[in-house]
């Protein structure tokens, strides 16, 4: 018999993330098919709009415009099904039971998921703009990396914060979370911007709309990528502000709520029903 | 003294409900209604019912997935609302007909995500999970993915899931519900086996197979619509069955042979049965079986069948809640 | 007695059509089983929506009150494109759903009817659920961005027969996607997206086809949706719309889109008859993938 010592604390929560993030990351050197579904359903979606652009005669950097928001699709999408829905799909499956009474907690669990839900997508969506800006031969000058980095840095701890948040709401919205997470689709594609710069939608609209992290990390990192001609929403200090403000909002209330929504699951008793 | 290792006290359990036809009044649910419970450590406890009485509820609370509606309950003298994280870093659950894991993972894979939830470092959680695997009879298929095990092997694989951990208090779930024969016989092995293995583990089981609850249980409790009805050892249950031990006799037709008067002959029931004559005998003691057996050979009646009938935890059942085990599940199901 | 004693096609057909219902009975319970109808409500008009204002926006964005005659295209094309994705994999999704999360598959298919007649119904009722968003999507075109959509200027009996060999088509093309179903798991519940992201780019959903390179176009021209969407466009905005092919008359449109529709039925049926016995061969047809 080996005599193992469990881990608490902090190391136990680092091994649980790895834990978690395993089967995601495995999942794609298993299972090759994201290769088409994530990458070239996004990609046909992309060059559909940007031949809407091309049937309008929009300038060429309306295309770059439609391809990061291919790319942003990806995130999205990984943000919704397997961050929001992920516990829904877990509920059904048994496994979120067995989640929910191991000693390492929610939290580091849904931690797990985010980082391999990351990796695997940022793959994807470098391989989208990639792809699209070959094949549309769309040109982007960046001047300010560390910055755009940046930008993209908390634009992804937001958006996680944001998909942890989602988690526990649809833990409770139990059978409806699928239509929820298919809910949150075209209109959160029309509202942030993915397609147009969201300047367009207006002022309260567009503030409105930047409670989505996404709205403006894309038109930040557009500002980035076509300075001068891309007309920004906000000025890029201030979109960067706010998404800072988001990422630490959002991390806060996502703890909260999954306190909070645990709580009400083992109260209610609907954390292990099947449907 | 040491802390009990499971401990409830007057637990209830309500769910809410929508008015329904089933249900005009809106009433809740009530899964649990005042139980109470002492379970020492180091005992195989089995709790035994219908489907629907209320085991996997009172499992639930105990493993801190559910909160009581009134009343306490305690795991390791650690309160199940209060205290849930410390509960759950001593304690594991394995619930029979799960499906749970991912099926692009192998069986170490999956158990080795398991063993990191727990905090237990990677080389020696993999050595205790090969170990445990030959113990079950799974090394050879670890690197199968789970997606394409057996029920049997599933089961199994989520029985090693549970003793990952090595935890102080197991929670068995109907762990051999849809097993074939030898699976199911397997896995009761290895329970009886593991928790002989280091003192003060305690097991509780919940199952609605008796031979189960007799084959492994130190103690048993009957819970039928939420309320523990009886609990004692297993023998001693038995024992409370009214009519106790009887023989059962296969012989030809009697034609007039009384058995009724005969020396420790309690009670003679006889019936038909195929052209035959079966005897139910129920007798002061064993002995007088003997007196039974010379007056059927005197009279030239062959003996085609004897059997000596002890009283089962079912017929304990029956007589407590009123209906057989699968009445009681068909009546639940409804029409 | 009485239906032993009718003719065998009587039987036959009065079989057929009562799987049709009953397995649209069923696809409705499953699809609109919601606990919240004000959720199913928002859900109805919210996506479909959406994706309208998305491409009105890029619209307004570039082209700033110019090419009007676009905005109607984007409309009609968008208002349409849920019956393709809803019948297409309510096709799909009936049995893959059954397989894999219900566990009904075996059972419905070693059942007395014709399997076929029951992925009908059950694409119909997905497709019945879309009706709302096609609704919405052109009420909204119509009073707020002022399309050309009146009455006085449909060519109503066009549209009615368009949308029927339309519908047609999609069953057609749901035929040909559950046959690929039949035969992966794993990712196969995705796929009826991926089709759905293909026809999406090549049949003129939401962009004149001319403006593909000429290899696509030709693509285009192959599917009986791309002439169908053409066909709703011409029957319901008449001349106020651009058109995916400016040199076909709209009875040349109507008459090309029944040709596709005949050929793609009987290639859906082959495709399908195929891909059934094979899956009975090799033992998958209820294979579950476990995802």
């Amino acid at each position: 018999m080996s005599d193992a010592t469990p881990a608490r604390g902090l190391l136990r929560t680092l091994r649980a993330i790895l834990g978690r993030s395993y089967p995601r990351i495995i999942g794609a050197n298993r299972d090759k098919s994201w290769l088409f579904y994530d990458t070239v359903l996004p990609l046909l979606g992309t060059i559909a709009f940007v031949y809407v652009y091309k049937a309008l005669g929009a300038p060429e950097r309306f295309v770059g415009y439609v391809i990061m928001g291919g790319a942003t699709v990806a995130f999205w999408m990984n943000v919704m099904w397997s961050m929001a829905a992920q516990f829904y799909w877990d509920k059904q499956g048994g496994n979120l039971e067995l989640y929910m009474v191991v000693p390492c907690g929610i939290p580091a669990i849904l931690l797990g998921m985010s980082f391999g839900g990351f990796v695997g997508t940022v793959i994807r969506a470098i391989a989208i703009v990639a792809i699209g800006s070959l094949l549309f031969n769309v040109n982007y000058s960046v001047s300010q990396w560390p910055v755009f980095l940046l930008v993209f840095g908390i634009a992804i701890v937001a958006l996680y914060g944001l998909g942890v948040t989602f988690a526990s709401l649809f833990l409770m919205w139990g059978r409806e979370a699928w239509h929820m997470a298919n809910l949150f689709m075209e209109p959160v594609f029309f509202l942030s911007g993915f397609y147009f710069p969201v300047r367009a939608l207006g002022f309260w609209a567009g503030m409105g709309a930047s409670l989505i992290p996404l709205t403006l990390a894309l038109d930040a990192m557009r500002q980035l990528l076509f300075p001068g001609t891309h007309p920004p929403f906000l000025p890029l200090g201030t979109e960067l502000g706010i998404l800072a403000g988001l990422a630490l909002m959002f991390i806060v209330l996502a703890r909260f709520l999954l306190k909070k929504m645990e709580y009400l699951a083992r109260r209610e008793g609907r954390l292990s029903l099947r449907f | 003294m040491p802390v009990p290792a499971i401990e409830t006290k007057e637990l209830v359990r309500e769910y809410r409900t929508k008015r329904s036809p089933q249900n005009p009044s809106g009433a809740p649910v009530v899964a649990l209604d005042g139980v109470t419970l002492d379970v020492p450590q180091g005992e195989l406890f089995g709790l035994l019912g219908p489907n629907g009485a209320g085991k996997t509820t009172l499992i639930k609370v105990l493993v801190t997935l559910l909160l009581p509606t009134r009343g306490a309950a305690k795991v390791l003298g650690l309160d199940v609302v209060g205290q849930a994280q410390q509960i759950r870093e001593r304690i594991s659950m394995v619930s029979g007909g799960e499906h749970s894991g991912y099926g692009i993972l192998t069986v170490r894979e999956q158990l080795w995500m398991f063993s990191q939830f727990y905090g237990l470092p990677s080389k020696p959680a993999l050595a205790r999970i090969d170990e445990l695997l030959q113990v079950v009879g799974l090394f050879e298929e670890r690197h199968r993915r789970t997606s394409a095990l057996s029920t049997g092997m599933r089961q199994r694989m989520n029985l090693v899931r549970g003793l990952l951990p090595d935890p102080e208090v197991l929670f068995l779930d109907e762990p051999t519900v849809g097993l074939d024969v030898t699976a199911a016989r397997d896995i009761r092995a290895y329970i009886k086996e593991w928790i002989r293995m280091k003192p003060g583990r305690t097991i509780l089981l919940t199952t609605h197979y008796m031979r189960e609850a007799e084959e492994l249980c130190d103690r048993v409790s009957i819970i039928h619509k939420g309320r523990i009805i009886a609990s004692d050892a297993p023998a001693t249950l038995k024992r409370r069955a009214s009519g106790g031990t009887y023989f059962l006799l296969t012989t030809e037709t009697l034609d007039g042979i009384s058995l009724a008067g005969l020396p420790g002959v309690q009670r003679a029931d006889t019936r038909a049965l195929d052209g035959r004559m079966e005897l139910r005998l129920e007798l002061a003691e064993d002995g007088a079986i003997a007196g039974v057996v010379k007056v059927l050979a005197d009279s030239n009646r062959r003996i085609f069948s004897l059997q000596k009938v002890e009283p089962t935890l079912e017929e304990v059942f029956v007589q407590l809640v009123g209906q057989r085990l699968e009445e009681a599940d068909e009546r639940k199901a409804g029409p | 007695m009485e239906a032993a004693n009718r003719p065998r096609l009587a039987n036959g057909l009065a079989h057929w059509w009562r799987t049709v219902r009953v397995a649209y009975w069923l696809g409705w319970q499953v699809e609109s089983n919601w606990t919240d109808p004000l959720l199913f409500f928002i859900y109805s008009i919210a996506r479909p929506l959406g994706g309208a204002l998305i491409l009105v926006f890029m619209y307004l964005v570039v082209s700033r009150g110019g090419q009007g005659d676009l905005l109607g295209f984007f409309v009609i094309g968008t208002a349409f494109w849920p019956f393709v994705i809803a019948g297409m994999m309510g096709m799909a999704w009936g049995i893959i759903s059954d397989r894999e999360h219900w566990k009904t598959l075996k059972y419905v298919y070693t059942a007395p009817i014709s399997y076929r007649a029951y992925l009908v119904g059950r694409s119909l009722a997905q497709a019945t659920s879309a009706t709302a968003a096609t609704a919405i999507t052109l009420l909204f075109g119509r009073w707020v961005l002022h399309i050309p959509l009146h009455l006085s200027t449909m060519d109503i009996p066009y549209a009615l027969v368009s949308f029927a060999l339309g519908m047609t088509s999609i069953m057609a093309l749901g035929f040909v996607v559950v046959s690929a179903a039949m035969s992966i798991s794993g990712e196969a519940w995705r796929m009826p997206e991926g089709v759905g992201a293909a026809l999406y780019l090549v049949c003129g959903a939401i962009f004149p086809v001319t403006v593909l390179p000429a290899v696509l176009q030709d693509v285009a021209k192959a599917f009986p949706l791309t002439w169908w969407l053409e066909a709703m466009r011409r029957g319901l905005l008449g001349d106020n719309t651009v058109r995916s092919f400016p040199w076909a008359s709209d009875a040349r449109v109507l008459v090309i889109l029944a040709a596709l529709t005949a050929v793609w039925v009987a290639a859906g049926v082959l495709i399908f008859s195929y891909a059934e016995r094979r899956a009975r061969v090799l033992g998958i047809l209820d294979r579950e993938s476990g995802f």
